[in-house]
C-alpha cells in the first residue's frame, strides 16, 4: 500500500466508507479544493497504478484563535495543520489502514513543520467512534468542545517519522 | 450601464457563496475557550510525550514503509 496524492486516475464514485458525508467529499469536492490550493487529499492505494482507493486523508493549514490569558498575550493565532477528513474504505476497514493514513499526516507535519510555523495536527472527529481512534494515540480534546482534538507537534517529532 | 453593474452582482454574490460554501466544508479558524486556550498553551509549552499506541503505531508505520520502499 502506498499513499499519493488524488489525481483523476482515482476512482472516487467506487469508494464507499459508510459515511455518506466522507464519500461526497472525496468524490465532488477533493478534487476542486486541492487545484484551488485549498486542501491536499492523498489517498491510500495498492500500488501506483492503482485507481480503487482504499482509504484517504485531506489536510490544509488552519489558525486556533486563542483567547486571553493572564502572563500571555491578549490574542493569539496559533498555526496548525487540520486534518480535514481521513476514511477508510469499508471492505477494508479495521485492517490498520486508518492508523497509516493517520501516521502518514503526522510524517507529513513534521516535513511542513520544518519549513514553516506549525504548533499543532488538530481535528473535529465526527462520531464518537472516530474520536476513540484519535484519542487512542494520544490526541487530547478540547474542554469546551470535546470533538475537537489536537496533538503537539513536539509531541509527533518525538516519533522520529522522519527516519522512516 | 445597468447590465455591467447587474454582471458585477451577479460575480460578487457568486463569489460570495463559493466562500460560504468552502467554510462550510472546512474550518477557516478553530475559536478556542479562556480555559481551552491556557490548556493548549500548557500543553504545546510542555508537550506531553506519545503515548504506547502512538509509539507502536509509528513503529509499524515505519515498518511498512521502509518494505515499501526496499
Amino acid at each position: 500500500m502506498i499513499i499519493i496524492p488524488l489525481s483523476p486516475l482515482h476512482e472516487c464514485k467506487a469508494f464507499d466508507c459508510g459515511e455518506p458525508s466522507l464519500n461526497q467529499f472525496l468524490q465532488q469536492h477533493a478534487r476542486q479544493s486541492a487545484e484551488r490550493r485549498i486542501s491536499r487529499t492523498f489517498v491510500a492505494v495498492a500500488t501506483a497504478d492503482s485507481a480503487a482507493i482504499l482509504g484517504y486523508h485531506t489536510t490544509l493549514v488552519t489558525t486556533l484563535e486563542v483567547k486571553q490569558v493572564p502572563g500571555k498575550v491578549s490574542k493569539a493565532e496559533i498555526p496548525a495543520l487540520l486534518l480535514a477528513r481521513l476514511a477508510v474504505d469499508r471492505h477494508i476497514q479495521r485492517q490498520g489502514v486508518g492508523e497509516h493514513l493517520l501516521l502518514d499526516v503526522l510524517r507529513r507535519a513534521v516535513i511542513i513543520s520544518e519549513q514553516t510555523g506549525l504548533y499543532a495536527v488538530v481535528l473535529d472527529a465526527l462520531t464518537e467512534n472516530a474520536k476513540n481512534f484519535y484519542l487512542r494515540f494520544g490526541f487530547r480534546e478540547l474542554l469546551d468542545d470535546p470533538f475537537h482534538l489536537y496533538l503537539p507537534i513536539s509531541t509527533i517529532i518525538e516519533l522520529g517519522l522522519m527516519q522512516s | 450601464m445597468s447590465i455591467i453593474k447587474s454582471k458585477s452582482v451577479k460575480k460578487v454574490r457568486r463569489r460570495a457563496a463559493a466562500r460560504r460554501a468552502a467554510k462550510d466544508i472546512f474550518p477557516t479558524k478553530i475559536k478556542l475557550s479562556a480555559r481551552d486556550s491556557k490548556r493548549l498553551l500548557a500543553d504545546l509549552s510542555a508537550p506531553p510525550p506519545p503515548n504506547e499506541a502512538l509509539k507502536e503505531a509509528a513503529a509499524r508505520y515505519k515498518q511498512r514503509t521502509t518494505q515499501e520502499q526496499s
